[in-house]
């Protein structure tokens, strides 16, 4: 006979109080039940998979640590890509480096060939851009949040993610070659201002 | 509004952050007229498209977390005060300082090609470091493999040099992400004050003239010999008057984390940072130049004994202009 794993039917915030009770392997649930997004979220915006583990664990034990900080206003998977994110652009002004691009010495088998060329140019490019921006457009651009949701991660208003992604986009279309005068996209500031 | 394109404002009029703005009208109106900005718009409108698109075929694309980082996670989340004094270690070596191999630090893959391409050996540069990194999650990876073979028993066994009394290992220093100050620490806030004072709303006359103790001089008393010139910058009274639950604010690393956090929600410079208490609790006191809020004003931040616990999270208790 094979024992066979009995998913965890709690939701997030079950999970998370039971931690908080005592319950040794509720956290580790929760972040099971995550860490494959976290894991994305933390990758594309470091762009290098020892700086993306190292923010991951960091984030990981702060969430572990300070669990009673979650004050349930926001989804619990929202909290935790907050302090992902944080962990993650923490990790980069102080490295106060701009990010090595990933190597290709993974995962060659899950896209052909050319998708592999576009992806490693785009994911190069992405690490080009300001923190800022390149976190909105790793959260709402490359997995699909919503400018509302990425703003409650990043804390800024749904404007300035608006003005970040719309500006990292141009920025990129020059980095990428989408504009016949990459000059132009050099030109192109952070976020407006207003919104802030 | 100059006929000039300008490529941050169309952008942002391409990405809709202009929407409901007066500046989306007037943009609309350029982009009707004004020949040049059809251009530019069409063109970056085309091209962002082309963006959009690329990135969420790079979204598209399944990275699935390695096994080395699994194991190393669940590792560090069954025995986070060792964990913690391990950020703390990679933090120093991120800064220069002594880098030593851990026991549990299992991860990332082994990346020949592109390490090989970083340097020569013996160098001393980024290649170097990076190659030591990858030597060491290739080591790492026999330790993950254990981890996953025989569970939290093995993880049990490793050398963690911790537990012992050290600041590093405290829950709140755990959740600073790097340990190490920023090399602006000296220059944005420059240390700490210890007033001793017990801060009420309104009143936080004097703060403004305190003079912090720089950084280093507070490692040095704290670590090394206390009568070593550095030391003799550090006030003798200020160790007695810190509140004991301010004692994670002694390292340097501790403090940035809770000035980033404040920074990045109110903006500004840090003029001085006060380990004192408000209203009979210990707190962190911060005084901020040119803040986004205040009017124009210095801003006083209290921030928690949890401040930069999480990143970006001041554990704000009370904010206000200075008086």
């Amino acid at each position: 006979l094979h024992a066979v794993p009995v998913e965890d039917l709690r939701d997030d915030v079950a999970l998370l109080r039971a931690h908080l009770a005592g319950d040794r392997d509720a956290f580790g649930t929760l972040v099971e039940r995550h860490r494959d997004r976290l894991w994305a979220v933390a990758l594309r915006t470091m762009g290098d998979r020892e700086d993306a583990a190292d923010a991951l664990q960091d984030a990981l034990l702060s969430a572990y640590r300070a669990a009673d900080r979650f004050r349930g206003d926001s989804a619990v998977t929202t909290w935790l890509h907050r302090i992902v994110v944080n962990a993650c652009l923490d990790r980069i002004r102080r490295q106060k480096v701009r990010p090595t691009v990933p190597l290709p010495e993974v995962d060659t088998t899950v896209a052909p060939a050319p998708d592999r060329e576009v992806r490693l140019d785009v994911q190069a490019a992405l690490a080009q851009l300001p923190v800022d921006q390149r976190s909105a457009l790793v959260l709402v651009d490359v997995y699909g949040y919503a400018v509302a949701e990425a703003a409650e991660i990043l804390e800024v208003a749904e404007g300035t993610i608006k003005s970040r992604c719309a500006r990292g986009r141009a920025r990129l279309a020059g980095l990428l070659g989408y504009l016949r005068n990459p000059a132009t996209s050099a030109s192109v500031g952070s976020e407006r201002e207003e919104g802030a | 509004m100059s006929n000039r394109v300008d490529h941050d404002l169309l952008a942002d009029y391409v990405g809709g952050a202009l929407d409901g703005t007066p500046d989306a009208a007037e943009v609309r109106r350029l982009v009707d007229t004004d020949p040049d900005w059809a251009a530019a718009h069409d063109t970056l409108s085309a091209a962002m498209a082309s963006v959009s698109v690329d990135l969420r075929a790079l979204g598209s694309v399944v990275d699935p977390v390695p096994e080395a980082v699994v194991a190393r996670l669940d590792a560090a989340l069954r025995h986070p005060g060792s964990f913690a004094d391990e950020a703390s270690r990679r933090a120093d070596a991120a800064h220069g300082g002594p880098r030593p191999e851990v026991a549990g630090r299992a991860a990332g893959p082994a990346r020949p090609g592109g390490e090989r391409a970083a340097g020569g050996p013996g160098g001393t540069g980024p290649g170097r470091e990076r190659r030591r990194r990858t030597a060491r999650w290739a080591a790492g990876l026999s330790a993950a493999a254990a981890v996953i073979a025989f569970g939290i028993g093995v993880v049990a066994t490793f050398p963690t040099a911790t537990d012992s009394g050290s600041e590093s290992t405290a829950a709140g220093d755990a959740a600073a992400p790097a340990m190490a100050p920023s090399p602006e620490a000296g220059a944005d806030g420059g240390g700490v004050a210890s007033s001793g004072r017990d801060y009420r709303a309104g009143s936080f006359d004097g703060l403004a003239d305190l003079v912090p103790v720089p950084f280093a001089a507070s490692g040095e008393r704290s670590n090394r010999d206390q009568s070593g010139p550095k030391a003799a910058q550090v006030p003798p009274a200020d160790a007695a008057v810190v509140p004991p639950e301010l004692g994670r604010f002694r390292t340097p690393a501790a403090v940035e984390a809770c000035l980033d956090a404040i920074r990045r929600r109110f903006g500004g410079d840090v003029r001085v940072t006060d380990l004192a208490r408000y209203e009979g609790r210990p707190a962190v006191v911060v005084l901020l130049d040119t803040a986004a809020v205040g009017g124009g004003r210095p801003l006083v931040v209290v921030a928690g004994t949890r401040c930069g616990e999480i990143p970006g999270d001041p554990d704000e208790v009370y904010h206000a202009p200075l008086a």
